[in-house]
């Protein structure tokens, strides 16, 4: 996605309805090539996912009602637009704060 | 190389797998199930554990022998693989997945189900031996092929002085070799804290 003011780079990953999996895969991957996993921070930023973006989510898949699901994504990520601002402020600061 | 052998519960085909190809089952004939029951792993992963890999040892060319359960989702691991790989610039030529889960049987599913979903372990893992057994040459070959691909590989690389190697074919196919473009050299720089996972906080 890029990099942020400290230089650390910014990726996204879809998991798809799997919540512990991909973390163990990600553990275990950081294990076997002896990466130390302070080299990572994963940050799950879909615990907080509401009715309006499971909603827009389902109806995006299905043709006609495609332009009803992109509204509904859209009120969804403006209802949870302040705690998606304070979650990406408090790891970056906590970031920056490390790194001080 | 690391290889990984990869199936549903990484309980049975896996297990089985990643054992014949240390040489800790036959290949010649199907072993009975006391054998199947000596092999670590065997029918023992709990749901909470998948995800995880696990080492099972280093066979006679060095290769470092894994197993790990991805549900019904190779994609994940592969993807997973390929794009952390490409972060920390870990060569693609360093590891091989290998889709155990070709090689299973309605009859290893059934019992595996009752075994380790359901919890019957005295009436699925009679079951689960019995469909091993008759998936055993099947896994047997796919591990032939697996060590074959490597040797090749090794050949290869030594020929050509570790030239990239072929892009590798990904979904439900026997193996899965990351494409070598995504090879960063030099990319291990990072210097941020430790912060594994972010417990969030709720409002209120």
């Amino acid at each position: 996605m890029g990099k942020d003011g400290h230089g650390n780079e910014i990726y996204a990953l879809s998991i798809k309805g799997e919540r512990g999996m991909p973390y163990r895969l990600v553990e275990s991957f950081l294990r076997i090539n002896k990466i130390p996993r302070s080299n990572l921070l994963m940050v799950d930023s879909g615990v907080g996912d509401n009715f309006y973006l499971l909603a827009g989510r389902f109806f995006n898949r299905s043709g006609f009602l495609a332009p009803l699901g992109w509204f509904l994504t859209y009120t969804g990520i403006k209802k949870l637009y302040g705690e998606l601002t304070r979650l990406s402020t408090v790891v970056r600061d906590g970031l920056g704060k490390s790194l001080d | 190389m690391k290889v990984i052998y990869h199936c549903y519960g990484g309980t049975h085909s896996s297990v089985t797998a990643a054992a014949i190809h240390l040489g800790r089952l036959p290949e010649d004939h199907t072993p009975g199930a006391e054998m199947f029951l000596q092999i670590p792993l065997y029918d023992q992963q709990e749901a909470c554990e998948h995800g995880r890999i696990f080492f099972m040892g280093i066979d006679e060319y060095g290769h470092e022998v894994y197993l790990t359960a991805r549900r019904n989702r190779p994609v994940i691991l592969e993807k997973v693989f390929a794009g952390l790989a490409e972060i920390f610039g870990v060569p693609a030529s360093s590891y091989c997945l290998v889709n155990a889960m070709s090689q299973v049987n309605w009859i290893m599913m059934f019992g595996g189900f009752l075994s380790r979903r359901l919890g019957l372990i005295g009436v699925g893992r009679p079951i689960v031996i019995m469909g091993t057994r008759v998936a055993y040459f099947k896994l047997v070959k796919l591990v032939k092929k697996t060590k074959e691909n490597l040797r090749a590989d090794g050949e290869k690389s030594s020929l050509l002085q570790q030239q990239p190697l072929s892009r590798g074919c990904s979904g439900r196919s026997h193996s899965y070799r990351p494409a070598s473009g995504g090879e960063r050299p030099g990319c291990r720089q990072f210097s941020e804290p430790a912060i594994f996972e972010y417990a969030r906080r709720r409002r209120g």
